[in-house]
């Protein structure tokens, strides 16, 4: 049993509750949305001497509000509450592929949106390519300031923000696109993936691709966009083997990590793949 | 501080740390012991439960937050008498090899098949990606849970 020198969990009753208790605690509290990350540190031998600061009965960070234009997630939206509202939305498909095949019923029911987002550490999330790939704007609110910032801003910039903001909301634009979500396991469960990939994109009369992003995750320490392959596929002719070609020349942009579950080179071998198999499900095949 | 859990329809009182996992509290200080610890990280599924209805892992859950909702553990599903039909089902089929998957197949399943009264084979497998038999046996775990769909006996 973990120690009661005084550690504990504040539950906050509503987000001003909630930014004042990390003010004021400064280091020595945590946020904690669905707990799915926080709670594993003991199994990563990292200490968890913070209080928590659990953020599960704020009103503010729950539901989904859609309008023609976009849809504003709440943090604490859950994995499979995502999977099951963006069920007929083409353009997030990626996100709800994303939500509805990441880890397992149980820690789907439990992990956030929110919370996908600022474990920082965590290098294979399913979540964020899919919000990278659909364009989605972070909302952070801290005690004096409430900004937007652009996906991958935010998740350059997370490990060395402040530790008295959270995130509240993300704003996702709707489009005439279509967008999926790719993702490799060693086994079947059990295990995070080796490699995802997201692709959005939209192909115009002639059969050529237009506005490609696409996003990797799992196979460098962060995910980010993969942009020398969305610079050859734009106005390319949609073809499941172009793309594999074009994905075995681009895959050098990424350095491929090492780790437990499989080797770099691997991870970089399987994304190849991973691209024209997500080309080939956006074109219907 | 107390925190008041309510377990299996009974209520309890705890006063100790506030950021242990549900799963330890139960193991640990309410001797519900039904709940395995295995992985500690959500992967297994040995330490299932239902928190107001839903399949939670226990391990991932810091009692702290857990004040006024219902907490439902394998000690809370069935009884002695009259086993639920999943436990039933696997009873009869005779698939309990270690027993260390078993209370968090019975708590998915559960749950899986109220809102899933006719699933497929499919369906039953991808719902158990969160449990891992050790043993292996999982074909035989998915014959004896689909042969509760065919006798239409769980609602």
């Amino acid at each position: 049993m973990a120690d009661t020198t005084g550690k504990q969990v504040i539950v906050a009753k509503n987000l001003e509750e909630a930014l004042a208790a990390l003010t004021n605690m400064g280091l020595s509290a945590i946020p904690v949305a669905g707990g799915t990350w926080v709670m594993r540190a003991p199994v990563r031998q990292e200490a968890t001497a913070q209080s928590f600061v659990s953020l599960h009965a704020i009103e503010e960070l729950k539901g989904i509000e859609a309008t023609p234009k976009e849809l504003v997630v709440g943090a604490m939206v859950s994995h499979r509450q995502l999977a099951i509202e963006l069920s007929d939305m083409a353009d997030l498909n990626a996100i709800r592929v994303a939500a509805e095949k990441s880890a397992n019923p149980s820690v789907r029911n439990m992990a956030t949106i929110g919370g996908n987002l600022c474990s920082t550490d965590f290098m294979s999330p399913d979540l964020v390519p899919a919000l990278m790939v659909c364009d989605a704007t972070i909302q952070v609110q801290s005690a004096s300031a409430k900004t937007e910032i652009a996906i991958e801003d935010y998740i350059e910039s997370r490990s060395v923000r402040p530790k008295n903001e959270l995130v509240t909301r993300i704003r996702l634009p709707r489009g005439l696109f279509r967008s999926t979500h790719q993702r490799l396991m060693m086994r079947k469960a059990g295990e995070y993936p080796v490699a995802n990939l997201s692709m959005r994109l939209s192909i115009d009369g002639d059969g050529r691709i237009a506005d490609p992003r696409i996003a990797v995750a799992s196979v460098e320490n962060q995910p980010r966009r993969w942009m020398s392959l969305e610079d050859a596929l734009r106005g390319e002719v949609a073809s499941k083997v172009a793309t594999k070609e074009l994905a075995i020349d681009q895959v050098k942009e990424f350095t491929g990590r090492d780790g437990p579950d499989a080797p770099g080179w691997y991870r970089l071998r399987v994304l190849p793949r991973l691209a024209s198999d997500a080309l080939a499900d956006l074109m219907g095949d | 501080m107390t925190i008041r859990l309510k377990i299996n329809g009974e209520n309890f009182d705890y006063h100790g740390d506030s950021r242990a996992s549900l799963l330890e509290v139960l193991r640990e200080t309410f001797r519900l012991t039904g709940s395995k610890s295995v992985c500690c990280e959500g992967f297994c599924g040995a330490c299932i439960v239902h928190i107001n209805g839903e399949l939670v892992a226990s391990c991932l859950k810091p009692v702290g937050v857990l004040e006024g909702m219902e907490i439902t553990t394998i000690e809370g599903v069935g009884s002695i008498e009259k086993l639920n039909p999943i436990q039933q089902a696997l009873e009869d089929h005779d698939v309990v090899q270690c027993g260390m998957c078993f209370p968090g197949m019975v708590m998915t399943f559960t749950s899986f098949f109220k809102s899933n009264p006719n699933p497929t084979r499919d369906d039953v497998k991808a719902a158990m990606s969160g449990n891992i038999c050790r043993c292996t046996g999982y074909e035989r775990i998915v014959d004896a849970l689909l042969s509760i769909q065919m006798k239409g006996e769980v609602t």
